[in-house]
């Protein structure tokens, strides 16, 4: 969470809406509270005009009445002049404070009173006090003067005209009253105003705290759902994904909750995907390697409970990966799903009850990776249970695999440790058990072997000797001899087998049988099959130039190598870089790797063949392979196995044994070379049953390339066909 | 204790059902050695004020007259000088207060006896002037010939009867003006009631009179004559001093009355008693005997009375 102030959705929706209607209210009370004011003003002035108006008009009625009552009282003091009732009359009236004047006027319109004592107006023209032609009025008479109402009265007795009263009443006293009422109006009206005010300001109060309430309630609506949905969403990111958020709205919100709900469920799908993916092996459905690893741990304890004896088969399958190399990966996965099935069955077959866990086999199987599977036994009474399931899963495992309509023969390798003797862990077991299966390998396959401590030994010292080897590939410390083939007619050398030898330091000469296995097994054979085919095309060049020409290299291939699309253009790289053609090479393979993968060898071989290459059949008579498995071969011939051919002096059936195979190799079209000839002897009889070329300690050693060549300048015509070397001079 | 406004009333109906039921009721006295009642009386035509501030006084002799067996002394007041002629012929009333020249005219038609002098406003005698414009050019009565002047009213004494006299024995011929606007006659001195000392003032100072008449009490008024008026005037003529008011008894009283009414005013001002009664009673001072120069100036009141005809005193 940011540290910076954060404002959620709630508090910033409700502030809006709280400050939209604080906005709106003050507006509206600024509004009604400026239309009041206005129309407060608007009021004062009218009411103040009629008011004044009516003030007026009081006044007028009010002059009006005066002057009526002066003329009645004064009519006869005007008649015989008596000033002292005039005093007294207009004394009164001029003694109001209102009054600004009063006159008795005579029939001559000069003034008789003004009220005063000394009659100080006395004799004066009316009309120039009030400034208009009062006097000759016959009927009264109202004049407003400025600030002043000037009555008018004339007195009349009978058609005679007496004179009359004038009075002058000031508005100064309406005027003030007006101001009075005015400013009372003022008050009032601003007392009006205030209270409107506080009314505005109440509602507006009132309405934004029930805007603060409406909007609370509406942020809370808005944002509750949220709300839980983000904590909804903080669980299942904790993988806690429990139940569905519980929120039916039909709304956007009720949108949010259902995708929520949606993308929920499919996270849980992928979770338990994810979890089923972490834990087990897609292809076959058996437990991984880390589910298996906790599952071994957990048996380990169950064992060390029980005090009871578990076991671990490692189990590996043999020569598989050829399978995948020629057949195709889906092959190779129908096996391993076959492999999977079969592995159950034995598993949940009488033998193996009582011994699995927890009376699965799901439970006791795991497949490690590639070829590899394990199977983790409990309850084991002693080791001849383990070996007996071993026995019947190398049974089930030897049967042939069905993959598109064909039949592919595999076979396994188990290695076996035990709990407690081999390990206490699931870690030390399970790599017991691989060098355990390691050996049932290397001696001979689909066998099983239960660990013994020496095997650690011996693994430890193949991981020696891999490191020994990466390093004597990049120092020189592998070299390559020559052993001369020769032809049997002529007896003299057409070629020669390239043999990779690799003197190590402390163990001395290292057979390469030893050595390429081991490559193999560390993927370093890639790096020692064109260190051998650099060196062989080097070597033939130097031959060359050395004035040998004819001669040829036969090199050994691993079938692993031979698979690889890639070897056939790197090969023909090298020999054109050296100025080599195809005819200068010839490509051995060992006869077994045919028999186990005819099919994809053979095709593989067309190419080679296709491309000018010679194909021989290394070894051959050594392994399982038969010549009928030769037939599709697109073989030049057949290298017989020295093992084959040691005997042949001494035993009469092995005589006719080879003797017939060479004629059948013939009858194949396939040309015989035999390998280990140790004798003139043997060499005759070889030579006399049809065999073609020979090779051997007695026809010529290993030498070095340099060794080689001296070899055969040192026997005359060596490396010509045309000049061939007795058998007899060697 | 008399409660005074009670018997204002019942005196003023009495005296209205003497005036109207009873047209004679003196027998009731003529016929008894000593009246029950005395009957105090004035000439107003404001009879309520008038009573009001004669009623202490009345009291205060009531009190003195009661030895005698008099249980009352009411209150009757005559509109004008002609009914308190008959009143007191009537013998309706027996003590009456007036100024020189109406009392002289009691005395000489009704036979009342002018018996003390009061001294009405603290003033005992008073005279009557004349004045004119200083303007005017009028030096001395007899230019007032041919010109106006103006009289207070038909029964003032200062302000009618004695410059009346005046021109009168200067003989020079008098001509009443129905109106101040009437013009003067030729040969005449023409006068006309001012009905008021302030029109008296006034008339002269605006020239719509000549002259006019005012005694000295009323002259001296500054609400009468402004001194801003009387700047512009000018007395010409001064009369002999008067009495100022005057106590009269109907002659035919018993004389054990007269005595105690004559005794108790003359001794009334000495009783702390009577203090207020007088000060109601017009502020009356004191009352004493007529000196030499009230004797003479009555007489020069009966010597013009004594000459023709007398208009009856308040009927202009």
């Amino acid at each position: 969470m940011s540290r910076t102030l954060r404002i959620n959705l709630q508090t910033r929706y409700s502030l809006q809406i709280m400050a939209i209607i604080f906005a709106g209210m003050i507006s509206l009370s600024a509004f009604s509270v400026w239309h009041f004011s206005s129309a407060a003003h608007e009021y004062e002035s009218v009411t103040m005009s009629a008011i004044e108006s009516h003030l007026e008009e009081q006044l007028r009625e009010r002059a009006e009445v005066m002057t009526e009552y002066l003329a009645q009282d004064l009519s006869n003091a005007l008649l015989v002049y008596d000033l002292q009732a005039m005093l007294r009359q207009l004394g009164t009236a001029t003694a109001q404070s209102d009054v600004l004047f009063a006159y008795v006027y005579g029939a001559d319109g000069l003034i008789v009173h003004d009220g005063s004592p000394e009659i100080t107006e006395f004799g004066r023209p009316l009309d120039e006090l009030l400034g208009w032609e009062a006097s000759i009025l016959r009927e009264p008479r109202a004049v407003l003067s400025g600030k002043d109402l000037e009555f008018v009265r004339p007195i009349n007795l009978g058609a005679e005209a007496l004179g009359g009263v004038a009075v002058g009443l000031s508005l100064k006293v309406v005027a003030a009253e007006t101001a009075g009422l005015s400013s009372e109006l003022r008050q009032l009206s601003g007392q009006s105003l205030r209270k409107e005010i506080s009314y505005a300001a109440t509602f507006t109060l009132l309405f934004v705290l029930a805007g603060a309430l409406l909007a609370l309630v509406t942020a809370r609506r808005l944002a509750g759902p949220i709300r839980r949905l983000a904590g909804h969403a903080r669980q299942v990111g904790r993988g806690q994904f429990g139940q569905q958020v519980d929120i039916r709205r039909n709304d956007e919100v009720g949108d949010l909750v259902s995708a929520f709900g949606n993308m929920q469920q499919s996270l849980e799908a992928n979770q338990k995907e994810i979890a089923y993916l972490a834990y087990h092996d897609p292809l076959t459905g058996l437990q991984n390697r880390a589910s298996m690893i906790t599952a071994l741990n957990e048996l380990c304890a169950d064992c060390r409970q029980k005090e009871t004896m578990g076991a671990v088969l490692f189990i590996d399958l043999d020569d598989f990966k050829p399978v995948n190399d020629t057949l195709g990966h889906e092959a190779g996965d129908a096996v391993l799903r076959s492999t999977a099935k079969r592995l159950l069955a034995c598993l949940e077959s009488d033998l193996a009850s009582g011994c699995i866990i927890g009376g699965e086999g799901l439970k006791s199987a795991a497949r490690l990776g590639g070829d590899e599977f394990t199977v983790m036994l409990t309850n084991l009474g002693d080791e001849m249970r383990a070996a007996s399931i071993c026995d019947e899963i190398l049974k089930e495992l030897s049967r042939p695999f069905e993959v598109n309509g064909r039949e592919i023969f595999i076979g396994a390798s188990i290695g076996v440790s035990v709990f407690p003797q081999d390990g206490r862990d699931a870690e030390s077991l399970l790599a017991r058990a691989d060098v355990a299966m390691y050996h049932a390998k290397r001696h001979g396959k689909h066998a099983h072997k239960f660990f013994e401590e020496h095997m650690l030994e011996e693994t430890r010292a193949k991981l020696f000797l891999i490191n020994d080897l990466r390093s004597a590939l990049s120092s020189e410390g592998l070299t390559m001899h020559y052993q001369p083939i020769v032809a049997a007619a002529s007896g003299r050398v057409i070629g020669a087998e390239a043999l990779v030898r690799w003197q190590h330091p402390r163990r001395g000469l290292i057979k390469a049988a030893e050595f390429i296995e081991v490559a193999e097994k560390s993927g370093e054979i890639e790096r020692l099959g064109q260190w051998a085919l650099d060196k062989v095309c080097a070597d033939l060049a130097g031959w060359r130039e050395s004035g040998l020409d004819g001669l040829f290299v036969s090199i050994n291939i691993s079938s692993q190598q031979l698979m690889r699309a890639d070897l056939h253009d790197y090969v023909t790289g090298a020999l054109s870089r050296w100025g080599l053609g195809s005819r200068d090479l010839r490509i051995e393979a060992s006869e077994d790797r045919f028999a186990k993968n005819a099919e994809g060898a053979t095709s593989v071989l067309r190419e080679w063949n296709a491309a000018g290459f010679e194909i021989w059949i290394d070894n051959f008579g050594s392994g399982a392979g038969s010549l009928t498995s030769l037939l599709g071969v697109p073989a030049r011939g057949i290298k017989l196995d020295p093992s084959f051919i040691k005997g042949i002096t001494t035993n009469e059936r092995l005589r006719t044994f080879v003797s017939s195979i060479i004629k059948m190799a013939h009858s194949l079209q396939l040309e015989v070379c035999a390998v280990g000839v140790t004798s003139a002897a043997l060499a005759d009889w070889l030579k006399e049953n049809g065999c073609r070329y020979l090779q051997g300690q007695f026809l010529g050693p290993e030498l070095n390339a340099e060794n080689f060549i001296g070899h055969l300048r040192f026997k005359p015509g060596g490396g010509n066909d045309e000049n061939p070397r007795s058998l007899k001079a060697i | 204790m008399h409660n005074a406004p009670r018997c204002i009333v019942v005196s003023v109906v009495f005296a209205t059902m003497l005036l109207f039921v009873t047209p004679d009721p003196a027998w009731s006295r003529q016929n008894s050695e000593l009246p029950e009642l005395v009957v105090m009386s004035a000439v107003s035509d404001n009879p309520q004020s008038l009573i009001s501030s004669m009623r202490p006084l009345a009291d205060y002799v009531e009190k003195k007259l009661a030895p005698l067996g008099v249980k009352n002394v009411e209150i009757l007041i005559a509109e004008n000088t002609e009914q308190m002629i008959r009143f007191i012929r009537d013998g309706r009333v027996d003590w009456i207060t007036e100024t020189a020249y109406s009392a002289a005219l009691l005395e000489k038609r009704a036979g009342a006896e002018i018996a003390l002098r009061k001294w009405k406003q603290g003033v005992a005698s008073y005279r009557s002037i004349l004045f004119v414009r200083k303007d005017s050019g009028i030096e001395s009565l007899d230019q007032i010939i041919d010109r106006s002047v103006a009289f207070q009213h038909p029964g003032s004494t200062t302000g009618y009867f004695v410059p009346r006299s005046v021109f009168q024995n200067l003989g020079m011929p008098l001509k009443s003006l129905r109106s101040v606007r009437e013009k003067a006659m030729p040969g005449f001195v023409n006068y006309v009631f001012s009905g008021g000392e302030y029109n008296s003032a006034q008339w002269v100072h605006k020239g719509l009179v000549s002259a006019a008449v005012l005694s000295n009490l009323d002259w001296q008024r500054d609400d009468i004559v402004p001194a801003s008026i009387k700047q512009d005037l000018k007395v010409i003529y001064t009369s002999p001093p008067l009495p100022r008011a005057l106590e009269l008894l109907r002659s035919d009283l018993d004389p054990r009355i007269k005595a105690v009414i004559t005794e108790t005013l003359l001794a009334a001002h000495e009783d702390p008693q009577a203090s207020e009664a007088l000060h109601a009673y017009h502020g009356t001072f004191r009352f004493d005997r007529l000196d030499s120069a009230s004797i003479q100036a009555l007489g020069e009141i009966r010597k013009s009375l004594g000459n023709g005809p007398v208009p009856a005193a308040g009927a202009p």
